[in-house]
């Protein structure tokens, strides 16, 4: 359940940010960076940082 | 041409093929066609120069062009040489497959694609959705998001939402791993969480940049749905017919 809500809050951010910067939406490699900082990299920061 | 529908199809071919094929080859078949060439069919301006294709649907579709990429001969080319270098028939065949679900998915546009190149150049297509590629970018992905294609890819993101076991930690752990020596080689590099992220990623690109771009198109702008075959018929599509 914590997965998918990451997930989840990960991919409303990420199709905020297309919507209005459609740019982000073109390229594949900065739409996995975004979801690998989303999903992996920021909760890991989180965790170092309690 | 298809917008996510090339992100998502390998999630559909993993969840019925499960161990016969690996996922990474199967994705990049899945992008092989259109690989390192759709800058030049949408154009770039640099330093004030404009470097684009002059034509661009027969550029990416035609010959002389590198509509040769989107044929099924083309699939077999590149899996016979990874065969040849890798010795791996699960690659080969999930390059195959993963380069010709690309090649027909995109016979649904009003271009279509070579499928039988090098027999013949004729192009086959079914005429379902517009072909806008030599408008420009922002405005092919409208077209694109308001007509059959954008309906082509919500079903595979239905089918992936259906089949969402295949994107599970367990199915990662079960099946991807165990097919391909791929991923135990880069489980010594990288953290299995991060492995698993990057099984994920083209599924999560594939709906989420779906889903922007139809907010973008219809709620940010105000493209209009046109869901009738060929459409949608706001945009000057190209159609070699």
């Amino acid at each position: 359940m914590r997965t998918l809500a990451l997930h989840i809050g990960v991919a409303a951010a990420y199709v905020t940010l297309g919507v209005f910067v459609p740019e982000v939406l073109i390229s594949w490699p900065v739409g996995t960076a975004f979801y690998l900082l989303g999903v992996c990299a920021l909760p890991a920061l989180v965790r170092r940082l309690r | 041409m298809s917008w996510s529908a090339h992100d998502l199809e390998p999630y559909a071919f993993q969840r019925h093929l499960g161990g016969k094929v690996a996922i990474v080859p199967l994705l990049i078949g899945s992008y092989s066609p259109d690989f390192a060439t759709k800058w030049f069919v949408y154009g770039i301006s640099t330093f004030g120069v404009d470097v684009g294709a002059e034509d661009p649907a027969e550029f990416h579709r035609g010959w002389p062009g590198v509509g040769f990429m989107h044929s099924l001969s083309f699939g077999i080319v590149i899996a016979l040489v990874v065969l040849l270098v890798f010795r791996s028939r699960i690659w080969a065949i999930s390059l195959l497959i993963g380069q010709w679900a690309h090649s027909l998915t995109d016979a649904g546009d009003t271009v279509g694609t070579m499928l039988l190149f090098p027999f013949t150049t004729h192009k086959f297509d079914l005429d379902a959705w517009a072909y806008a590629g030599q408008t420009n970018r922002l405005t092919d992905a409208a077209a694109y998001h308001s007509g059959l294609g954008f309906v082509w890819d919500g079903l595979w993101i239905v089918y992936g939402l259906i089949a969402w076991r295949v994107l599970t930690r367990g199915y990662f752990r079960a099946v991807i791993v165990p097919a391909d020596p791929f991923w135990r080689w880069a489980g010594r590099r990288v953290p299995e969480g991060v492995l698993v992220a990057l099984y994920r990623a083209s599924f999560f690109y594939g709906t989420t940049r779906w889903l922007a771009w139809l907010i973008w198109a219809h709620v940010l702008h105000d493209y209009p749905f046109d869901l009738s075959w060929g459409g949608p018929h706001w945009v000057p599509a190209v159609d070699r017919d």
